[in-house]
């Protein structure tokens, strides 16, 4: 398997470590706020770190490679056009109304501007997503353990709820924050590492572009960014940019509770507002650490992986020394960790907040929803265990795929009824509900339908999450100007986006 | 379908159409006030003008994507 006892102790130290940071933060936890909020006094720097972190730990670095192996250069589209302008105008707009607001949550923000049902399910419809995305990344995680360590699967997916496990609950969101920071830094490294080494193997650039071109006409526009509509792939331009840049990237960075929490935790709203820039900054960069390796991985092997999602493993196998194959695999679990112990402490933060406070357990003392915020954390983990053990589905149709697919279903709706609410003042309690569930139920019937609907798209999950924008956004206008009744202004004024911009 | 019109466009004509995106968001957000931009500052600095940060970041895009 080509991992020597060095590697294997580098790689013991770096699970101890995170299972350590997490019991160090363990003291700085007293109440609901330091659990799910850091206490409110991160700079911006950590948070954009850790943003970053948080977003691609598995899906970009694994899943992301397993695109470029498969399409090419225009996976970097998911960095650059889909990531780049939205988080631009989220941290300068939308992050500021959410800090302000002194909100936990996405929901409760859509709670206040709408009505509670909105926000319960908002908050439930998205912690079940943060289950089944633990899931996937569990699966993941087991794949990557079962091909550098030949761990079994179940042994593998085990450990990694444990290791996570005990450091998030322990810790809370500051020993998320601070894993990801560190995550970051090595994982920079160790992805450099691996390009320059694979680079190395293949003869550089213009030896990486021969191999690829001399594979067949079919990957002749692997080294291009944009596609033409007529492309076989699932990413024509017009769906990168109307699919992914205007609906799936924007409600990501605007809406995305893993994400925007991290920016909730600023010490004030200047660095709510630059963490989200440098993560930006950041960004910029993910799409090379990406994109080549997935296509190191296919001209080394003549495409002959069984699967896309196991480039980056098939590299730290077989291009990397021993020690830095350990310290590599080490950062990438590490990464893939960041993401999981971040997503669970998201669900549980919807859960706690938006759903048992809220509706069920009222007026209880701090320490109580603290005690839920832990106990909850831990059942997330549980579920998503479970729902790792069905993670051959998502290998089937490639991981990067399934994770788009299910944010493509209600992202666009929700999306919809965030961009009505901070920008006009009659969008009706009524109509934002209608609104999100019209998109959803469309959402879904797009893609039972999907290949009478869209003939001659191979995965139209970014067209659907257009569509179901659309969908959600006539809903709740034609409902809201029929509504008899919407939010008093004086209720909703400092929600919405002059009032805060002119103050 | 909705898609069907651009079909006809170039992709150097989809290039220019994300530049041209690209470019609108910088220009819109530089023409915020400053006080929302500082706000939460007290004494802000050069380097704290978070406008500087989007016309790199967006001006390094424009660049990728006439480039690439």
């Amino acid at each position: 398997m080509g991992i020597m006892w060095l590697d294997l102790f580098i790689i013991l130290i770096y699970f101890a470590g995170i299972v350590i940071i997490g019991i160090i933060y363990k003291k700085y936890v007293k109440s609901a706020e330091d659990y799910f909020l850091g206490g409110r006094s991160l700079p911006w720097w950590s948070i954009g770190m850790a943003i970053v972190v948080s977003d691609i730990g598995a899906h970009e670095f694994i899943g992301g490679a397993g695109g470029a192996y498969r399409y090419g250069f225009v996976q970097g589209n998911y960095d650059w056009i889909g990531c780049i302008p939205a988080m631009v105008i989220s941290g300068i707009f939308f992050i500021g109304y959410f800090w302000r607001a002194g909100v936990y949550t996405v929901p409760e923000y859509l709670g206040r501007r709408y009505n509670i049902w909105v926000r319960v399910i908002q908050a439930l419809v998205w912690t079940l997503f943060m289950i089944g995305l633990c899931g996937v990344l569990f699966w993941i995680i087991a794949i990557f353990m079962n091909e550098m360590l030949g761990w079994p699967i179940l042994v593998s997916i085990l450990i990694t709820a444990i290791i996570g496990g005990i450091s998030v609950v322990s810790g809370g969101m500051g020993a998320v924050v601070m894993n990801n920071v560190l995550q970051l830094v090595v994982m920079f490294a160790g992805g450099i590492a691996i390009i320059g080494l694979g680079l190395n193997a293949t003869g550089g650039l213009s030896g990486l572009a021969d191999k690829i071109h001399n594979l067949g006409p079919e990957f002749s526009d692997h080294f291009k960014l944009l596609l033409p509509t007529n492309t076989k792939t699932p990413y024509p331009w017009t769906a990168i940019l109307f699919g992914l840049s205007f609906v799936l990237s924007p409600a990501y960075w605007i809406a995305n509770q893993s994400i925007v929490q991290k920016a909730l935790c600023a010490k004030n709203e200047w660095n709510a507002k630059a963490g989200f820039l440098w993560a930006a900054v950041l960004k910029t960069f993910i799409p090379i650490l990406i994109v080549f390796p997935g296509l190191i991985a296919l001209a080394m092997t003549g495409n002959g992986l069984a699967d896309g999602d196991r480039a980056v493993p098939y590299l730290i196998k077989e291009v990397l020394p021993v020690g830095l194959k350990g310290l590599v695999f080490a950062i990438f679990f590490g990464a893939l960790i960041s993401t999981i112990i971040s997503l669970a402490s998201s669900a549980a933060t919807l859960w706690t907040k938006d759903f048992y406070q809220l509706i069920l357990i009222k007026n209880k003392e701090d320490k109580h929803y603290l005690f839920i915020g832990r106990l909850t954390t831990i059942i997330v983990i549980v579920l998503a265990v479970i729902i790792s053990t069905f993670g051959k589905i998502f290998s089937e149709i490639g991981i990067f795929a399934a994770i788009q697919t299910m944010l493509a279903v209600f992202q666009g709706p929700t999306f919809a009824i965030l961009i009505l609410g901070m920008f006009w003042k009659k969008a009706s309690p009524a109509g934002g509900l209608s609104g999100m569930i019209a998109g959803v139920v469309a959402a879904v019937l797009m893609f039972i339908f999907s290949k009478n609907l869209f003939p001659g798209s191979v995965d139209p999950f970014l067209f659907i999450a257009w569509w179901s924008f659309v969908v959600g956004l006539i809903v709740t206008v034609i409902v809201s100007i029929f509504s008899k009744k919407s939010m008093p202004e004086d209720k909703i004024k400092e929600l919405m986006y002059s009032s805060s911009i002119e103050k | 379908m909705f898609f069907s019109f651009f079909d006809s466009i170039s992709m150097q004509g989809a290039k220019i159409f994300i530049v041209v995106i690209l470019a609108v968001i910088a220009v819109w957000i530089c023409a915020l006030p400053g006080k929302y931009i500082f706000k939460g500052i007290d004494k802000p600095k050069l380097w704290q003008n978070l406008k500087i940060w989007v016309v790199l970041l967006m001006g390094v895009q424009i660049l990728i994507y006439l480039i690439l």
